[in-house]
């Protein structure tokens, strides 16, 4: 991999981090989970009449491997940022005075309130699952997607997620 | 640009496609029983050897020669790793999916009290708590002091303040 080839994918990338910053502020309602894959997928997509068009002295693969090496790097930091637990954790220990908060306050107010919350809302809102008046159960989307997961996790022996 | 495909991109290609296989096998193994981030890190590890022995040994055409080529199938392979490394996070600490499984187990729809008293197999939501803050003390981020939780100085100062700014930077409203 060239310098020039590597510095065309590392454009490619920062070009679609920005688009990434600018669709997650300008479109609040939406998932920035879903905003920011969708991206990347259009963004590999649009590589191939870009780089075409681009008037580059390099091959198309290299440039393209730099763009999906940093774009992947991208993707694993911004879902550690969105749904860390303890990241979350730390962020409100720090905001706490003397930084420091009691262990059952965490408890309750982020993970059995807020955090929970929040899951049940994107599975109802992603219709992986749905409220009735029994309670929540799920949707046939969402059967499938938790019966592959546990077809994978018997698999490679993963006990328990969570 | 040049649309040719590179001739050193098919064995970095095979290494990626059968990580799956080398972590399936790592898996079996009795000493990492349980202990997915471990079981992972063995197995890139083993596939990251196999990668480099095999570099060292194919035809010129296939192997890398130039620093430049080095870096490229590298990247590939890292690429592939970090693919399955997002795959396998989500199904060994999950906190959604194992919501999912929770549902999926029960044979009726649940109040979220009941998803919250039976998540992870009966332990509840409270081993989130403990697992997450084991796993910060653990980094030396945190440390209990009696029933209180306190943020490390400078370490989990520094982490907390690095997690605002990568907020900032990515526009979120909300995290977690």
């Amino acid at each position: 991999m060239t310098a020039i080839e590597f510095a065309t994918g590392g454009v490619w990338f920062m070009l679609y981090a920005f688009a990434t910053c600018l669709a997650v502020r300008l479109s609040p309602d939406r998932s920035p989970a879903v905003l920011v894959i969708a991206l990347a997928c259009l963004f590999t997509l649009a590589s191939l009449p870009a780089g075409a068009l681009a008037p580059v002295e390099g091959n198309y693969w290299r440039a393209l491997t730099a763009f999906t090496f940093l774009t992947l790097c991208h993707l694993i930091i911004f879902g550690i940022t969105y749904k860390s637990i303890s990241l979350r954790i730390l962020l409100d220990l720090s905001q706490a005075p003397s930084t420091r908060l009691p262990a059952d306050l965490v408890f309750s107010r982020y993970i059995e309130r807020e955090s929970f919350a929040a899951r049940i809302q994107v599975m109802t809102t992603q219709g992986l699952a749905s409220h009735s008046l029994d309670g929540i159960t799920l949707t046939p989307k969402g059967h499938r997607l938790a019966a592959s997961a546990e077809l994978l996790q018997r698999l490679y022996d993963i006990q328990i997620s969570g | 640009m040049d649309f040719g495909l590179p001739t050193q991109i098919a064995y970095p290609a095979i290494i990626s496609l059968t990580f799956p296989f080398t972590l399936l096998l790592v898996t079996r193994l009795g000493a990492l029983r349980s202990r997915n981030a471990a079981q992972f890190l063995a197995a890139v590890l083993l596939q990251g050897f196999v990668w480099i022995l095999g570099s060292l040994a194919l035809p010129d055409s296939y192997r890398p020669i130039h620093f430049s080529d080095w870096l490229f199938t590298a990247m590939l392979v890292a690429s592939s790793f970090l693919f399955y490394l997002e795959v396998w996070a989500l199904l060994s600490r999950g906190y959604t999916l194992s919501m999912l499984l929770t549902l999926l187990r029960a044979a009726r729809p649940l109040s979220g009290e009941e998803i919250a008293r039976q998540y992870r197999g009966g332990a509840g939501l409270d081993w989130i708590m403990r697992h997450r803050v084991g796993g910060l003390e653990a980094a030396g981020l945190v440390w209990a002091d009696g029933r209180q939780l306190a943020l490390t100085r400078p370490l989990g100062m520094l982490i907390a303040v690095a997690y605002r700014i990568a907020i900032t930077i990515f526009g979120l409203r909300r995290t977690g």
